[in-house]
């Protein structure tokens, strides 16, 4: 183990905690300027120090001295970035860097190659909109006609690794990135519907398909992300026939064929020009007053990431770790890794060995 | 000898009826003295009894078109299909539960199956919107049903009732079973069927605050419509 106290791990637990700086110190009995000087790397904690903030932060000790730095939100989330709030931000730019970090230590020994992984296409050098970049990306992976089945295994089988987590916000459902020497990672906000969880996750691999570079505002990444999203989960020549006629009756049948809200398809309706401006206005009304913008009917199943799942799998029957190597591994509690990835059934797994 | 609706004189026997050629069959005289009681009161004691098995049937009839369909054909429906198939549902449902119920016979009037409740009411079955009234655009029979009028194989006196059911704006539930009594263009009174845990069900009557403007309806059964 480095013998560099790392500040920026620091900072990542004090994020994923939601603790303010005198919070911490607080707990921890030290000052808060002493806390500040640490950030701010102007001073290495005692080894005492640094136990005693691992033990509130519930971290072990190690995790501060990883040689890990932490990366920022990607250029295309910085709209998004805007909204949230101080601690929101703080723990969600935490949850990106943990992950991250636990992707990292996980693949060094599993497997992840992919014979179709998730291309990158540059609109203006091939001169083609969100929309066609999405269907070169469905005929690439040879989807079939209609309804993606599960958006989430879609991108894990093409080497992306889907991650959820509770933002503790609304504002945010999800953020895709690549950092160097991983997979494109998305990391998903687990407190959201599953229709929208959908079409969220396919908004983030627009961004990985068509914004590697930040070449356009914020503005518009974030309008071709959408574009690039609706017509993934909706194709314009299949969902036609299912938004006429247009109405929330209709689109209430049409929901569960296409895992898509039924916003989506109001929207989708008017981009396709079936409904006019009128119209499309006079049907979100209707929806706002009968209270789907809280809760839509015929709610669909919220997709299970799969990928982090055999990657313990993998690392506890085929190399033998047991749970508390893991969570050696990737510097958390027990408690915390079994909370965070591992489901009944490993807990059933371990005990009987 | 079949039971005549009262209130028709008819040339035939409905036995030797079914065996003559459609447009000679009935000759239906209406007596123009015998009119439904429309009081909701009095409806809705004819109706108690069987109110826990009719509201069961819109239930199971709406329940098995959203469980029973695959989401590939409910995504191809329109909304009159949608309603259509429902319709079919409870129609079935309906001839089964009432099948062993001495005082009530499934009646065909023209293709649309109507409930016949000891001659005293006879009910058929809609999609309903917030005010009770049926959605679709109405046949000339299903105008004569809405003026009480006489139909053929309808009792005269009978009331015409319609058990109704108001989906939500997405069709994905019921929102209300409703017994209206409809007349002309508007409702001349309306019930709220509410099923309660014992299996029982009670009624409430739902006129007065779902139509504010009664005046309106009282002009259909003064004649003023």
């Amino acid at each position: 183990m480095p013998d560099t106290f790392n500040a920026d791990m620091l900072d990542l637990a004090r994020g994923a905690r939601g603790m303010t700086q005198a919070e911490v110190a607080t707990a921890a009995g030290v000052t808060q300027a002493l806390l500040s000087k640490i950030e701010n790397r102007l001073v290495q904690p005692s080894r005492e120090v640094a136990e005693r903030l691992a033990e509130v932060l519930t971290f072990p000790v190690e995790f501060f001295y990883q040689e890990e730095r932490a990366f920022g939100f990607p250029h295309y989330h910085h709209r998004k970035r805007s909204r949230l709030g101080a601690k929101s931000l703080a723990r969600i730019h935490a949850a990106i860097n943990i992950k991250r970090q636990h992707i990292a230590k996980l693949l060094r020994s599993f497997n992840g190659e992919v014979s179709k992984p998730i291309p990158m296409i540059d609109l203006d050098e091939k001169g083609i909109s969100p929309a066609e970049a999405a269907r070169m990306v469905r005929e690439y992976w040879m989807l079939p006609r209609g309804p993606v089945a599960d958006v989430t295994s879609t991108i894990e089988d093409a080497g992306g690794v889907v991650v959820l987590t509770d933002f503790g916000t609304s504002l945010l459902d999800g953020i895709s990135f690549r950092s160097p020497g991983m997979p494109p990672m998305f990391i998903m906000n687990s407190e959201v519907p599953g229709d929208r969880f959908r079409f969220s996750l396919a908004h983030e691999l627009g961004h990985m398909v068509m914004h590697s570079m930040p070449s356009e505002d914020d503005e518009t990444m974030e309008e071709q992300a959408d574009q690039f999203a609706a017509a993934f989960l909706m194709p314009a020549a299949e969902i036609k026939p299912h938004l006429i006629p247009t109405s929330i009756e209709k689109l209430g049948r049409v929901k569960p064929l296409w895992k898509v809200s039924i916003k989506a398809l109001i929207r989708r309706a008017y981009d396709l020009k079936i409904i006019t401006s009128d119209t499309y206005r006079r049907i979100n009304v209707s929806y706002s007053k009968a209270g789907y913008s809280r809760g839509e009917p015929f709610p669909i199943a919220r997709e299970s990431p799969d990928i982090v799942t055999r990657m313990l799998e993998f690392h506890m029957k085929e190399l033998q770790y047991s749970v508390s190597e893991i969570a050696k591994l990737l510097l958390l509690n027990e408690d915390e890794l079994r909370r965070m990835y591992m489901p009944r059934k490993h807990l059933e797994l371990v005990v009987s060995r | 000898m079949a039971i005549m609706p009262s209130g028709y004189e008819t040339s035939y026997n409905l036995l030797d009826v079914f065996s003559l050629p459609a447009i000679l069959l009935v000759v239906l005289e209406e007596d123009p003295l015998i009119e439904p009681d429309l009081d909701m009161e009095t409806t809705m004691a004819v109706l108690g009894p069987h109110l826990p098995a009719l509201h069961g049937c819109i239930l199971r009839g709406f329940a098995r078109y959203q469980e029973e369909y695959p989401s590939v054909v409910r995504a191809e429906h329109d909304n009159r299909a949608a309603a259509a198939c429902v319709y079919a549902h409870i129609a079935t449902e309906v001839t089964a539960t009432f099948e062993e119920v001495p005082q009530a016979t499934m009646l065909d009037v023209r293709g649309l199956r109507v409930l016949n409740i000891n001659d005293q009411v006879v009910i058929r079955f809609k999609k309903v919107d917030e005010t009770g009234r049926s959605v679709s655009y109405p046949t000339m029979q299903a105008r004569s049903f809405d003026r009480q009028l006489p139909l053929p194989n309808v009792p005269v006196a009978a009331v015409r009732l319609t058990v109704g059911y108001e989906p939500d704006l997405a069709f994905s539930e019921i929102v209300r079973v409703v017994v209206a009594c409809p007349l002309g263009k508007g409702i001349y009174w309306c019930t709220q069927i509410n099923s309660e845990e014992n299996g029982s069900a009670t009624w409430v009557d739902i006129t007065p605050q779902r139509f504010p403007g009664t005046e309106r309806f009282r002009r259909y059964g003064t004649g003023d419509a």
